[in-house]
């Protein structure tokens, strides 16, 4: 069959014309004029490409955008990556973690050290807390990642350590799910010990709408 | 907007404070979706409520939390074991420097 587009000549359009083999499973979708014969839309469905597309059909204005080797990527997808301006020193128990600098927040979510879901879906959300100071007089040490339906515990025994480490991180990654107008944040706890645990700058907390 | 006491328990079965996230919800995304959470919490709130143990997100999370605090043995273990470490520490040090190997200060000789 040479001709793999359905041309108005050939009655496929519209409603009550008989079935023809071999044209239906080639066509996704195809836009009408009033009079009822048809535009070219989207044609020829082939064995190695999902579509091929009338360029004069794609929206100008989408946010997605899709290079020539395939990456996509989309201008209005909820993403941030939030850093901490300065040092963040002797924090209390179930402080809230600081972060002042935005790297970027697409959509402007981030505010007041708080991500809030624009939409119902499912968040990728990721932390690195560098902290100094972490007293060895702690029995358990922890950062905690709040969403509104759940918290995310990550923690440290530093009991264990022979002395107080100038230096430790504790990492985090979590794909949440989050309703609208839900909130993340974080905090950092601890039980015994001083308060003497500092957030170094070089702490972040990033996520985006994974789906 | 005025919660019933059956959506404010539904809202109190997921998040902590119920007044507080309808007061954020409805500056970021309005009544639609405090309407939203409702509807889609309900069924589980519902299957849940009538179990003899039932606890919500506040009662859960303070729950938790009570099991992450150590029991005063522990407490008194741990304190134990830190002074049986700095005391190594000590006698490993005081040993270094009567060795050479570190100076008055406990740091490497140059």
């Amino acid at each position: 069959m040479a001709n793999q587009r359905i041309l108005a000549t050939e009655e496929m359009v519209g409603y009550g014309h008989a079935t023809k083999a071999d044209t239906l499973n080639r066509h996704g979708f195809i836009e009408h004029l009033e009079d009822g014969t048809h535009q070219k839309a989207m044609s020829h469905l082939t064995a190695s490409r999902l579509m091929k597309c009338d360029a004069s059909k794609i929206p100008a204005s989408s946010a997605m955008a899709e290079t020539a080797t395939g990456e996509v990527t989309n201008a209005s997808q909820p993403a941030f990556l939030v850093t901490n301006a300065s040092k963040q020193e002797n924090m209390a128990d179930a402080a809230t973690l600081v972060f002042g600098t935005e790297i970027f927040d697409q959509g402007g979510d981030f505010a007041a050290n708080t991500f809030t879901a624009p939409v119902t879906g499912r968040y990728q959300l990721s932390f690195i807390a560098y902290l100094l100071a972490i007293d060895s007089g702690s029995s358990v040490l922890h950062i905690r990642l709040i969403t509104s339906n759940r918290s995310y515990y990550y923690f440290i025994s530093p009991a264990v350590l022979a002395s107080d480490p100038g230096y430790w991180h504790i990492a985090g990654s979590i794909l949440a799910d989050m309703d609208a107008a839900d909130t993340a944040y974080l905090t950092f706890n601890y039980t015994g010990g001083a308060q003497q645990v500092d957030l170094e700058v070089l702490s972040f907390f990033s996520g985006f709408l994974a789906c | 907007m005025e919660l019933t006491n059956e959506e404010r328990e539904t809202l109190a079965h997921v998040v902590l404070d119920p007044d507080a996230w309808v007061a954020h919800a409805l500056e970021h995304g309005g009544e639609a979706a405090v309407t939203a959470k409702i509807e889609r919490w309900r069924p589980v709130y519902e299957s849940e409520k009538a179990k003899p143990d039932y606890k919500n997100r506040s009662q859960r999370d303070a729950e938790e939390a009570e099991k992450m605090k150590p029991t005063p043995e522990q407490i008194a273990t741990a304190a134990a074991e830190k002074l049986i470490r700095v005391k190594m520490r000590e006698q490993a040090i005081a040993e270094l420097i009567k060795e050479g190997k570190l100076t008055a200060d406990g740091k490497i000789p140059k």
